[in-house]
């Protein structure tokens, strides 16, 4: 009886095992998949500081970095001394190479430039959006910031029940935001424009691919349909035909989808991938830098992110990434709060106010005559006198 | 019960376990608290102090008033899906569908909830209206690996997987669908079910927090299950399929039919738990994504309460307070919220694996143990 049942005990416990192990990657389980994270908190500050301060030494004209934006318009600005800010990540955490990452980038930044107190409070699963939203509001912060369109419901509760603080929300969209709530939304079409002129800059076959994330998710829409018009516009003033393959995916956590949707673009001679869905845009970049052809990245320079800082494969033919400044949009928020310039309903970033840009080209090696045509896109849609031809909002064609 | 206790009089010792079953429990508190221990040393790894990061949990899952309450609200689905996990143990059959059955329950219960007339019905019918929907979706789910079972053999864990997947992809679509539009509130930025009508909801128990009445549901729900496993001819019957199915047959009893009983009113009672979350939610609506690993943390909490429908309270309450106490470690102790993962895993590492337990501790195993208790543990759920 008892070597037996010792038995079915191990069994029971390797089957658990097993089966926990099976429930990690189900990609919808993402929370759960990081139970070695902790180990990773001691390097924590260092992992995320790393990027910004890279990112300061290496940076172009493109990303303005937010140490610089400090000295240069909130030198003589100071907080009052308990103020305060905390930030209520998605589903991940504050280095998980997302827009989690880069909103608590934007928060440290202002908590350097303005010394005040910052904290934040990782989300492990949708059912705790509020409790920790109750939480981070435990501390009397003077501006707590949400990170994620899924947040935006009790993101707006909460500024409704706390009219003394002020909401920022990054990707939040409302009808209506009340007296204390922002949200911080993207030009995403200018985004996918400037990925889209690079890939037709740098495209020698006439043919480009883009591996999209959720077709019902705008923000995807607005990249896709830009990359097209980019790649367009950039062929009608050479006079040249580009053909631009686009695909869309259930998923934005799926790298394999993503890579077998690049590998059947670049069989069918498609020279430059854009991924513009989360990992699976980013599995279809990857795909495409491994086999020689370029790769655009998107939301962040995914050279810090997907390529770990220049350790992964194929580095050298990541070309950009078409960047959303969650960090500045961060950034400026918390700066007016401060400044009591504080103005709630939407907070737009585009080509205009360096919200939308495109990252550095790092290890690849990109012809002047392309960098310098890029930037001069840029400009053209920071000036308005270039139009995406889309609308902003839905990102269907006018 | 602690190793004095084993020492000290042996009667006493079996009256309590015979009249209180706490035997059982010796382990799972030592379970706990080595994996308390483990976690404090991955803590130390991370740099930080572990007594401030317990604390700080403790504070923000027990601290006040408020804390408390809302452990218990997080506590409550969590209650009622490892209370159907447990009974499948009961007769021996693994239910791993308890996510799947809960997301049914949910679903129907937000169907049944916007029906134009419930508006028109006072409460009492409205609200038993709601959790009805969700037993019966709940039911009907639970019942396809019963009946997959008793007919044909397939295996209950095989099937409730696959039969999980289908859930969660079929939830995303009734919920997420436009075109056509079938749950989906159509006003709402975040896609959600339309909030079901406020004569359906459950009433809060404490104004202001979260806690609702699905808590004190939930409780009777454990006091159901444990009369109907220990005082009546049926829960015998499921006893014994689950202590040895042969000599239930050889004793007359029909194992297929006991079968499909036990995974359909397991079924049922995961769909309670997630009808009673619906309808008690400060939201009144569903997403997606709302009772993520719910069901799959429930597997966990009945093998932590050695599928006891009493100790599924504290193990499932332990469980909630881990979750709700980890934003303020975080804040307060500067440690990640996924510590309360890694304590979780090594809870249940240590439970699943009580031999380590048992060994670092010396608890003996206990003598002359009621098979028909054991259920899943003493047969193994490959058989």
């Amino acid at each position: 009886m008892r070597v037996p049942r010792r038995l079915t005990l191990v069994c029971a416990a390797l089957a658990m095992l097993l089966l926990l192990a099976a429930c990690g990657n189900d990609p919808e389980a993402s929370g759960d998949g990081d139970a070695t994270e902790p180990s990773g908190e001691t390097t924590d500050t260092t992992t995320t500081e790393e990027p910004t301060s890279a990112g300061a030494t290496e940076s172009s004209d493109s990303i303005i970095p937010l140490d610089q934006v400090c000295e240069e318009e909130y030198a003589d600005v100071e907080a009052p001394d308990d103020f305060s800010v905390r930030l209520v990540t998605d589903i991940g955490s504050v280095d998980d190479g997302t827009f989690n990452q880069y909103a608590n980038e934007g928060m440290q930044a202002a908590a350097d430039c303005f010394g005040i107190d910052t904290d934040y409070i990782e989300t492990a699963n949708e059912a705790d959006y509020e409790n920790n939203l109750n939480t981070a509001l435990e501390d009397d912060p003077n501006v707590v910031v949400t990170v994620g369109f899924l947040l935006a419901d009790a993101t707006k509760e909460f500024a409704g029940d706390n009219p003394d603080v002020n909401f920022i929300g990054v990707d939040q969209f409302q009808e209506d935001y009340g007296d204390n709530y922002a949200g911080v939304l993207f030009r995403e079409d200018q985004g996918g424009f400037l990925a889209g002129a690079m890939a037709g800059l740098l495209t020698e076959s006439g043919t480009v691919g883009v591996v999209g994330g959720r077709e019902d998710v705008p923000p995807v829409v607005r990249l896709v349909n830009g990359y097209e018009m980019g790649a367009k516009h950039i062929a009608e003033e050479n006079g040249e035909d580009v053909n631009v393959l686009k695909t869309y995916n259930e998923s934005f956590t799926d790298k394999a989808k993503g890579r077998s949707d690049a590998e059947q673009m670049l069989g069918e001679g498609a020279d430059v991938i854009f991924g513009a869905g989360g990992q699976t845009g980013s599995g279809g970049v990857q795909a495409a830098v491994e086999s020689g052809a370029w790769g655009i990245g998107v939301d962040q320079d995914e050279y810090f992110t997907t390529f770990q800082g220049g350790e992964a494969q194929g580095v050298d033919k990541l070309a950009t990434s078409a960047v959303k400044r969650v960090d500045l949009g961060v950034f400026e928020n918390i700066a007016a709060t401060i400044q009591d310039r504080f103005e709630p309903g939407i907070f737009t970033l585009d080509a205009a106010n360096e919200g939308i840009t495109y990252a550095p080209f790092h290890d690849a090696d990109i012809p002047e005559d392309v960098a310098s045509k890029l930037e001069e896109i840029r400009q053209g849609l920071a000036d308005e006198s270039i139009d995406t031809g889309l609308d902003p909002v839905t990102g269907l064609p006018k | 019960m602690s190793r004095s206790a084993n020492r000290s009089g042996d009667g006493v010792r079996r009256a309590i376990e015979t009249y209180f079953r706490l035997a059982p429990v010796t382990v799972p508190i030592y379970a706990v608290l080595t994996a308390v221990v483990v976690g404090s040393v991955v803590i130390l790894a991370a740099g930080s102090n572990p007594i401030d990061a317990y604390a700080a949990l403790f504070r923000g899952s027990f601290g006040s008033g408020a804390a408390v309450a809302k452990t218990m609200a997080r506590s409550t689905p969590f209650i009622i899906a490892s209370l159907a996990v447990a009974f499948g143990f009961k007769a021996g059959l693994f239910n791993i569908g308890a996510q799947g059955q809960l997301l049914m329950g949910a679903l129907a219960a937000a169907w049944v909830g916007t029906w134009g007339w419930v508006a028109g019905v006072p409460s009492v019918i409205a609200i038993p209206m709601v959790l009805l929907a969700g037993l019966v979706g709940g039911l009907l789910y639970g019942g396809i690996p019963g009946v997959l079972k008793a007919r044909t053999g397939a295996h209950e864990v095989i099937v409730t997987i696959m039969l999980n997947a289908i859930a969660a992809r079929m939830a995303e679509w009734l919920i997420n669908s436009r075109r056509p539009r079938i749950l989906l509130d159509v006003t709402a930025s975040v896609p959600h079910t339309t909030p079901i009508d406020a004569a359906a909801r459950l009433p809060k128990l404490i104004p202001g927090t979260p806690l609702h009445v699905g808590f004190i549901l939930a409780v009777l729900l454990c006091v159901v299950v444990w009369f109907v496993l220990q005082r009546t001819t049926v829960g015998f019957e499921i006893r014994t399929v689950g202590a040895n199915p042969h000599a239930a047959t050889y004793a007359g009893m029909s194992v297929s039919r006991t079968i499909i009983l036990v995974l359909a009113l397991s079924g049922a009672l995961a769909g309670i738990a997630g009808a009673a979350e619906v309808a008690g939610g400060t939201t009144g609506y569903l997403t997606a994504g709302q009772f993520r690993n719910v069901g799959f943390d429930s597997i966990a909490i009945a093998l932590l309460a050695r599928a006891n429908p009493f100790a599924v309270i504290p193990a499932a309450v332990l469980w909630g307070a881990l979750l709700t106490g980890a934003g303020t470690m975080q804040l307060q102790a500067g440690v990640s919220s996924d510590l309360v993962f890694v304590v979780q895993a090594l809870v249940i590492l240590f439970v699943a694996a009580d031999a380590i337990v048992r060994w670092v501790f010396r608890v003996r195993r206990p003598r002359d143990i009621d098979v028909t208790q054991d259920g899943a543990f003493a047969k193994g759920w490959g058989a």
